[in-house]
């Protein structure tokens, strides 16, 4: 007798079992009522209740976009702050330079930062995970630097402040419905994206990539793609950074800033498509929390995620799938 | 008759060991054929270099008459040489039907499909339904692949390639681990593929009952060379061979 393998480590983000996690009716129902609540912020939050959505708003979708890469396609990155920059400072660099449309250079910067993800990713890509990891950090290095170094085009380490959304923008209440309008708008596309057949193909590939390269997939360039689409969409999320802070700064592009989405993922689940996003939530606001309590916050951060990451391998959403007392059948 | 697949002087070496060195065979279109052998002859060395897993230290091999030595194995998966894998080689976490369905989206060319919705390609996943049928996991098709019975797995494996629509099948080992009505099973839809689908097989066994029910050919390996090639009757009267296997057993 052959012995019995062993259960696989994590859940995975598709399972046609209904006995896991809600309902999709249920869940769908759901998702649209908190969108709907906070479309309805501006009645009931104050301002800066309002600018802290924005901000996490566009960290889910940088979260999300994040993700694609890391739990659907098993590739850890430590550069898409690269890509969050880039959408900012298309923005900004706009506004300074060239003083094209606001709508245009909006919609221009997710392209930028996937042009970008496309280059990176033809390298990087070519390197197995360790390296993998290294290189897309050692480019989003590379982006801090030259943003800090050529003052006269980004203006260097203070960056680019100013007016640079149109007045219609400015108001309060519509920036944060511009926000909350494309957030929703890329999270859906990118749930779109993990459930097609390309999202599946793309978890065959972290499974085994050898096996899917065997069957008769090109690894390479549907791993490429991933990159590419992941670097559009972080920067798009840039892009919503620039709307809601009205500037661009070589920190947008640090290594650091790319740990952000990796522990949002890491908090919520990567293997539910809704654990960053959950994870941006928790994440930003214990970390305005912390900021305002201790200055250990860091520290404090570094153990709850360290505690997760032990003890919960497949983040919040993971544990509520399979993992509550109260919910019978769940997994073997 | 013709020759599918050609291979001449083919070599693999590790380091300064030869695992397959100066290999050279054909295999005829439709046939079932099987390369047997003691373990460590270089059987799987060998199928990981016809399918492109492996890069040969020297030789060609030629598919359809196309010379494929050389090229990634995702191009020769697509040309129609597909092979499964000895140690089990399937998508843990993935469902068992969404894996199926996986592999027939890759043969469909529909890997950059974002648009459509997975499960909602009725036509697929009745496909795959019908793959896995075939091997027998019809009732497991929603359970996660990494949480199958090691025959099952097997099973799995063999169903994934299969939905590929491959020309010419390699199965390394097919039914080691499996149990004895397993085995039969996937040997008789073997035969049967071979048979409905103008299907050529090339597979490696180590379990000799199993070779000379159902192979048009033998080609047996030993130490990395080919020793005897033949009908079944011929390799089961060959000498060497003879030699080989009970040196084996001794
Ligand atoms: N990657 C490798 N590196 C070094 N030696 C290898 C490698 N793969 C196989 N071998 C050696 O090559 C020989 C043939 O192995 P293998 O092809 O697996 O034989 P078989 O499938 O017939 O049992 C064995 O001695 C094995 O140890
Ligand atoms: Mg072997």
């Amino acid at each position: 007798m052959a012995a019995q393998p062993a259960l696989p480590p994590v859940a995975d983000q598709i399972s046609r079992k209904r006995d896991q996690g809600l309902h999709p009716a249920v869940l769908a129902a759901g998702l649209a009522v908190i969108v709907l609540m906070l479309a309805a912020g501006p009645d009931y939050l104050g301002q800066s209740a309002l600018l802290e959505l924005e901000l996490i708003l566009g960290l889910a979708v940088f979260a999300a976009a994040t993700n694609l890469l890391l739990g659907y396609g098993g590739l850890v990155s430590f550069g898409q702050a690269t890509f969050y920059g880039i959408g900012a400072y298309a923005i900004a660099l706009n506004w300074m330079h060239w003083k094209l449309p606001f709508w245009l250079a909006f919609s221009a910067a997710p392209f930028a930062a996937a042009l970008a993800a496309f280059f990176v990713g033809l390298i990087a890509l070519r390197a197995r995970k360790l390296y993998f990891a290294l290189l897309t950090l050692a480019f989003s290095q590379l982006f801090y630097v030259v943003a800090e170094q050529q003052y006269h085009f980004t203006g260097g380490a203070n960056g680019i402040f100013g007016k640079m959304i149109p007045p219609a923008l400015a108001v309060p209440q519509n920036g944060y419905w511009f926000i909350l309008g494309v957030a929703v708008v890329a999270l859906l596309a990118l749930w779109k994206i993990t459930v097609s057949p390309f999202g599946l193909l793309l978890r065959a590939t972290r499974e085994r990539p050898e096996r899917a390269e065997s069957l008769g997939l090109n690894v390479f360039g549907h791993q490429l793609m991933a990159f590419v689409l992941s670097g559009f969409f972080c920067g798009l999320a840039g892009a919503l950074y620039a709307v809601y802070n009205q500037n661009a700064y070589p920190e947008l592009l640090d290594w650091v800033k790319s740990g952000d989405p990796v522990m949002m993922s890491v908090i919520g689940g990567m293997y539910s498509f809704l654990g960053p996003v959950v994870g941006a939530f928790i994440y930003e606001i214990a970390r305005q929390f912390l900021v305002g309590t201790t200055r250990d916050w860091q520290l404090i951060l570094g153990v709850v995620l360290l505690v997760i990451i032990l003890f919960m391998p497949d983040g919040l959403i993971g544990q509520f799938k399979h993992g509550l007392p109260w919910r019978k059948g769940g997994r073997k | 008759m013709s020759a599918i697949l050609e291979v001449r002087d083919l070599s693999r070496q590790f380091g300064g060991f030869r695992a397959v060195g100066d290999v050279g065979f054909s295999v005829e279109k439709g046939s079932i054929h099987a390369v047997i052998g003691p373990n460590g002859a270089g059987k799987t060395t060998l199928f990981r270099l016809l399918t492109g897993v492996l890069k040969p230290t020297t030789g060609t091999v030629r598919f359809k008459g196309q010379v494929i030595s050389g090229r990634k194995p995702n191009v020769i998966a697509r040309a129609g040489l597909v092979q499964t894998f000895q140690i089990t080689n399937i998508f843990p976490r993935l469902g068992t039907l969404e894996s199926v369905e996986a592999a027939i989206m890759v043969r469909r060319r529909r890997t950059y499909d974002f648009a459509s919705f997975l499960h909602s390609s009725a036509k697929v996943r009745a496909e795959a339904m019908d793959w896995l049928d075939r091997v027998g996991l019809a009732d497991s098709a929603d359970a996660v692949a990494g949480t199958l019975s090691h025959g099952d797995q097997r099973a799995l494996e063999v169903a994934l390639a299969l939905s590929t629509k491959p020309e010419l099948l390699l199965l390394d080992e097919p039914t080691a681990g499996m149990s004895p009505w397993e085995t039969e099973r996937t040997v008789s839809l073997v035969q049967e593929l071979a048979r409905t689908e103008r299907l050529t097989v090339l597979f490696s066994e180590h379990d000799t009952d199993v070779v000379f029910g159902i192979s048009d050919r033998i080609t047996v390996m030993h130490r990395g060379q080919v020793i005897a090639e033949g009908t079944p009757g011929e390799v089961r009267n060959n000498a060497e061979v003879s030699a080989v296997y009970l040196g084996e057993e001794a």
